[in-house]
């Protein structure tokens, strides 16, 4: 499904546009009620869900679907975990596949055979969609998140497996990056944390990561020149720069900063 | 054109898409690495895991893990040294970074073995604050002339020529 023949073009950039309108998001929370806010537009009248498994698709950590479904699905969440398995899909074992291609429920089973199953019975009695594409965007560290696409009484043309993997593509490097940006921000706050118990306050974000290089080279005994060529300035940029830390630290001279860096290591032995 | 075109074709809007999306990631990479070297720079042993990257040691790193035997190649291999180290040792530990302190015990500082007198001690201590000697003398309340005599008997002292020297090698010690 790598050539989307049966989009147009339009229809194509007006997903671009929608999907980099979403760059901005930065928890995955937030997207989650973007893309089902903004997607309602580009698929209006079908319910689109956001289903957000744990990794071993035991439990449904969150379920979003469009506003018009959400009222009717409220507290659903425990009996979804428990029935999921049904899922015509996650019972052939599919589940995996469906990362790499769009799905299609009645490929699987029939009508008749799902309005038996007991995911039909418990969950989408409630939604009275019988129609469903499954796909899964993008597997992250701790969940695996999947879009379905339902639909009452049509069955799914290829055009729409196409243009739920389009959507499906872009979800998943966004989300594959709001999920990295976590994973840093997580390590920032413990070295800043770190860093805070064992220097004065506000000394992390005083220093941005040029100036931090700086110092280390200062504090590694290399010359200014070795310091100023790694940087990419002249050496007395490099002590102009040194003022401005000084400077913006409140410290009255070069000892002051040696001696303030210096602490930062100090305190090694601060538990014994 | 055509919509099956974007997708192949490089430069295409995922990588635009992922470029928008990564700066802001990149910009926090920059500082984790920026400061890990800093610490690195005074005596801790800092490893990086970057998501999607692979392990990064610092030089002080390298270097304890190389006196330990091995060089590990990822952060499981790491985890699994480092737990054999004692927990005072290891000061943090979470997904992407480990910062521990170095095996090798320093050099006993000549500060402790030295014998320094009652006034070359508090000369140290305001050095070490960054005073110059006009600043001390009126602190101490003695001449210019006499606060270097004992800035010098402390050069001499602790084997070493220059106040940076002095407070990049005798950190104050904690108290």
């Amino acid at each position: 499904m790598e050539s989307y023949r049966e989009i147009s073009e339009t229809a194509a950039r007006r997903i671009d546009r929608t999907m980099l309108g979403m760059s901005d998001v930065t928890t995955l929370e937030e997207l989650e009620i973007r893309f089902i806010g903004e997607t309602g537009k580009i698929l209006p009248a079908d319910c689109l869900c956001w289903d957000n498994w744990s990794l071993d698709l035991t439990r449904l950590i969150t379920f979003r679907l469009n506003d018009d479904y959400n009222d009717r699905f409220a507290g659903m969440l425990d009996v979804f975990g428990e029935v999921v398995s049904h899922h015509p899909v996650i019972k052939a074992g599919l589940f995996e596949a469906t990362s790499e291609s769009v799905m299609r429920l009645s490929d699987f089973e029939n009508m008749a055979n799902f309005r038996g199953n007991p995911l039909f019975r418990e969950i989408y009695r409630h939604l009275d969609c019988h129609y469903q594409l499954a796909y899964m965007p993008i597997t992250l560290e701790d969940r695996r998140i999947a879009l379905t696409w339902n639909r009452r009484a049509l069955d799914f043309n290829e055009r729409e497996r196409e243009i739920l993997h389009y959507l499906g593509q872009r979800l998943g490097v966004i989300s594959h990056r709001i999920e990295e940006n976590r994973r840093l921000a997580c390590d920032w706050q413990a070295l800043s944390g770190f860093v805070s118990v064992r220097a004065s306050d506000g000394l992390i974000d005083t220093l941005p990561p040029r100036d931090a290089r700086l110092l280390a080279g200062l504090m590694k005994h290399r010359t200014r020149r070795a310091i100023a060529l790694d940087l990419g300035i002249r050496s007395d940029t490099l002590d102009k720069r040194l003022g401005a830390i000084r400077e913006r630290l409140g410290m009255e001279n070069h000892h002051q900063l040696l001696a303030a860096i210096r602490e930062l290591g100090n305190l090694r032995q601060s538990n014994s | 054109m055509k919509a099956a075109e974007r997708m192949t074709q490089p430069g295409g809007f995922l990588v635009q898409l992922d470029d928008v999306l990564q700066l802001k990631s990149a910009r926090l990479a920059e500082k984790l690495q920026a400061w890990a070297e800093l610490l690195d720079a005074v005596g801790w042993c800092v490893a990086l895991t970057p998501p999607g990257a692979s392990l990064w040691l610092s030089e002080g790193a390298t270097r304890d893990l190389q006196s330990r035997g091995k060089l590990p190649v990822n952060s499981a291999e790491l985890m699994g040294i480092l737990n054999q180290l004692p927990l005072t040792a290891r000061h943090l530990e979470c997904d992407g970074v480990q910062i521990w302190a170095s095996s090798q015990t320093e050099a006993p500082s000549p500060l402790s073995t030295a014998k320094l007198t009652i006034r070359e001690t508090e000369v140290l201590n305001w050095l070490r604050h960054g005073k110059t000697s006009p600043e001390i003398s009126i602190i101490l309340g003695c001449s210019t002339r006499t606060v270097e005599t004992h800035v010098n008997n402390l050069y001499r002292k602790l084997g070493v020529k220059g106040r940076s020297k002095i407070i990049l090698h005798h950190p104050k010690p904690r108290d």
